[in-house]
Parts: structure tokens; sequence; C-alpha cells
């Protein structure tokens, strides 16, 4: 079973990483959130149904931990003594993006800046490249609500890069 | 296609994940699996080696219990702790056999190996010939007489030995035939055949392992509710989980049922060592979810209940 979930592992790891990544701005918390991700999976695996693809359920189980690590965090911050830095998720840039230019730095920043919902959507729609009814399948969301909250998303990004006066026309 | 900021966001596909980062996470991972499954096998191992070990109590009581001294006389003084019969029709073969591992073999009461005793006492040696074995019916009864100091006597009863109405034992080891003599013998038939009717013994015990049972599975149903787990790991189709559990439950409520008079002992072992390695192979399967640790200790509980049951009733 072991080696089985290794394998998983090495094959899965990094999309979730990715995944996780682009939800949280954070590549440690990111990483501490897969391990966390496969730890569950490997609690649970009783529970999934071979029938499922394993990606979307490792997807599902990885959202739950960063909603959880966001209601933590909202929680913190009515606790006056937690150090407002501390609670600050910045979206650093990676250093393999440091070369891509003022649109793709703007994007990236602004994707942090969006709603969680909206982020979501945008990353499952154009960085992961799923079809809509992949990404209704995983939120649990209808068909229209991704589409929805996708347009919602792209227009608040492009607005934060109007207000940051950034040309991407 | 050409929207700058989808092609933006296309791009950041190619973030990285250094090979060190994932290694060290697997590495992470890989303890923290290992202190879970740990802290959870331990209780379960201990749990099911307490199980084995009673098992293992339960054949040697059984084991020593078998011994016989098979030439010794009847000693009639002696206590007997347990008379059982069978109904055979050859008169060379006895098929009682160890009177608690056949099918079949039927445990008198109390009162009737009572009087079994009294019969006995009142026995004479004879040494008939060839021709008068010859001529004795087909139609006996196997009895395995247990003394409490453990020694069993087995003694092949002919009801209908000669045309008399004499009652004739043979002592199956030692070959020496005991008769008892028509006045008594037609009296004493009576009173042993007026006893076929104890020879049902009822007691509430069975329901005790319906009790477990029934305790069973609804601490089972609480644990699966309280954990999410699903009905059956997938290891087994669904029906074949349900005809499995239905088998089980059947087995043990009927050999609780049926403990005191046709003993079951001898396929019991079995089918209790086999219950202990089906739910070992699928506690190896499970994950070291905790709500699975709990339904482990339960079953462990639940196998030590029943081992108990016929611990105390083989022991009573």
């Amino acid at each position: 079973m072991l080696q089985q979930f290794q394998q998983d592992y090495e094959k899965h790891s990094d999309t979730i990483f990715k995944y996780i990544y682009y939800l949280v701005g954070n590549k440690e918390l990111a990483e501490d959130l897969t391990q966390e991700t496969f730890f569950k999976a490997y609690q649970y695996m009783h529970t999934y149904r071979k029938e499922a693809n394993i990606v979307t359920w490792l997807r599902k189980i990885a959202r739950n931990l960063v909603y959880d690590h966001f209601r933590r965090k909202r929680i913190f911050q009515f606790i006056p003594f937690f150090q407002k830095d501390c609670l600050q998720d910045e979206a650093l840039l990676p250093e393999e993006f440091l070369l891509k230019g003022e649109i793709f730095l703007a994007v990236f920043q602004a994707l942090f800046k969006i709603k969680l919902e909206y982020r979501e959507a945008i990353i499952l729609r154009y960085i992961e490249e799923l079809s809509v009814k992949e990404v209704s399948d995983l939120l649990g969301w209808s068909e229209a609500k991704v589409k929805n909250n996708t347009t919602r998303g792209l227009r608040a990004v492009r607005k934060i890069l109007g207000e940051e006066g950034i040309c991407y026309e | 296609m050409n929207d700058p900021i989808k092609n933006a966001l296309r791009q950041m596909q190619d973030l990285k994940r250094s090979r060190e980062d994932k290694e060290l996470t697997w590495k992470n991972l890989e303890k923290k699996m290992q202190v879970d499954t740990k802290r959870h096998q331990w209780q379960y191992r201990t749990a099911f080696t307490g199980v084995l070990v009673m098992l293992f109590l339960f054949i040697i009581l059984l084991v020593n219990g078998n011994e016989s001294s098979k030439n010794g006389m009847i000693p009639l003084k002696e206590e007997i702790a347990s008379v059982h019969y069978v109904a055979s029709d050859t008169k060379s073969q006895f098929i009682g056999k160890d009177s608690r591992l056949y099918l079949g073999v039927k445990k008198l009461s109390l009162k009737s190996y009572r009087q079994l005793e009294t019969l006995l006492a009142l026995h004479q040696v004879i040494i008939p010939s060839e021709s008068e074995i010859r001529a004795f019916d087909n139609d006996t009864y196997d009895l395995i007489i247990t003394f409490k100091d453990g020694h069993q006597q087995r003694l092949k009863w002919n009801r209908y030995a000669s045309e008399n109405g004499e009652l004739l034992m043979l002592d199956w080891d030692k070959k020496i035939y005991y008769i008892i003599p028509k006045d008594i013998a037609v009296n004493m038939d009576e009173e042993i055949f007026a006893f076929k009717s104890d020879f049902k013994v009822w007691s509430l015990w069975p329901l005790f392992i319906l009790g477990v049972m029934i305790m069973e599975a609804l601490l089972s149903f609480l644990i699966r509710k309280k954990y999410r787990l699903p009905k059956k790991p997938d290891l087994y189709p669904e029906k074949k989980w349900m005809l499995v559990d239905i088998s089980v439950s059947m087995v043990i409520l009927f050999m609780a049922i049926n403990l005191k008079s046709p003993l079951y002992a001898g396929w019991l072992i079995p089918v209790v060592i086999i219950l202990c390695c089906w739910q070992f192979w699928i506690n190896q399967k499970l994950t070291p979810h905790r709500g699975y640790m709990e339904l482990r200790l339960l079953r462990v509980a639940y196998l030590l209940s029943i081992i108990m049951y016929f611990i105390i009733l083989f022991a009573s």
C-alpha cells in the first residue's frame, strides 16, 4: 500500500502543490499543505472510490485544507497579540518568474488580491486548464457559477491592473 | 487567446518545485504516517494477541479434557462430569468418538446421567459367545462418559441386546460386556427414555451472545456514523460482504443456541480461527484511521466475548 501511495505522491504531488500554491501564495505553506493533503489522503484512503480520478480527489482534500487554513487565519486576526505580519500571506514572486515582465508580475500580484472564490475559478480554468464541467464537479458548483466566477475574477484582475495603471491591452 | 491576462495565467503553469523540497516533504510525510500507524497498531496488536492467547487456552482446555485412560474400569464412585450420546446403527463401529468434537453428539442432562450411574452400578459382567454377539441388534447408542478427572469412557449401549429385554453395555475399549437384568432393565429403560425430554437443555446463555451481537452491530454503526466511514471497506463487492456477514452471524447464533445439546466444538474452533484470520486480513488492508482503529478494537472485544462464552460454557 505504501509503495503505491509513494508512486501516487511522485506522480501527483506537483499538481497539488501548484494548486495549493496559487491559492495561498506561499511556497513553504504550500509544501506544508501538500504534505497535509497526502497525509489526509493516506488516512482516508478507504473512502476513495477507484472510479473517481485521484487528482480530483486530492484536489478536494487540498481545497478543504486551504479553506481550513483561511478560516483559522480569520479567527487569529481577531486575537490582538498575533502580529499582523505573521498572518499575512504575501505572495512572493518565485525566482523562475522574475524575468517574465511587468504584465505577468501585475497579474500574479492581482491574483492574490481578488476573492478566493474568483481566484479558485481562474486557477482551475486557466492555470490548471480544466473544463467548466471538471471545475464544477471539483468545486461542487453549477457550471453557470463556474463561468460567472471566472468572468468576475478576470474582471476583478483587470480592474486591479487598471487601478495600478498597467496597460495590458 | 491573445488576452495578455490569460497568457500570463497560462505562463504560471511553469511554476517550479524543487526536487529537494519534494523529497523532504515525502520524508516528513512518511515519518508522520509511520508514527500514526505505529501509534494505532500497537494497541490493536496487543489486543489481538490477547484474543489469540484466549483461543489457545481454549484449545488447550479442550485437548486436556480429551485425555482418556481408555483401558480403565468404569470408576462409578467418581463423579461423572458429563455424558454424551449419539445414536448409532452399527455395533462394529463406535461413532461417538470424542464427545466434544463431533457433530450430532448430544449431552445428557444431569438428571439423566445420574440415573445412568445407578444403572451402571447394577451391571454384571458377562462373556457372550460369538453367536450371541452376532444376534445382538444393531440399534445402539454410543455413550461417552467424561469423568471429572478428565478421563473418558466409551460405552456402547444396546437396548435390544436380547429378546429378554435386557440391557447390554459394552465397554468399547476393554471389550467387556455388562448386562443389566431384565427386571431392572425394563424399569431403567423406561426411565432413561423418559429423560429424552431432558436432552434439550435450554438456557439463557445464548441470549448473552445475542446481546453481544446486537451491541457489536450498534457500536459499529455508531462508530461508522461518527467517523463517516463507508459501510464496508472497499476490499470485496458489497454482495460478498453481505454473504459473509450473514453466514458468520448464522454460524455464531446456531452455535450459541445448540451448544448445550448437540456440540459443535469440532468445527467451532476452525470457525473461530478463520474469523480471527479474516479479521486480521481485513485490518491489515485498512488505513490507520482512528475510526477503523476503534472498529478493530470493537471486533477484538467481540471475538474475545465469544471465546469467553465458550470457555465458560465448557468449563461449567
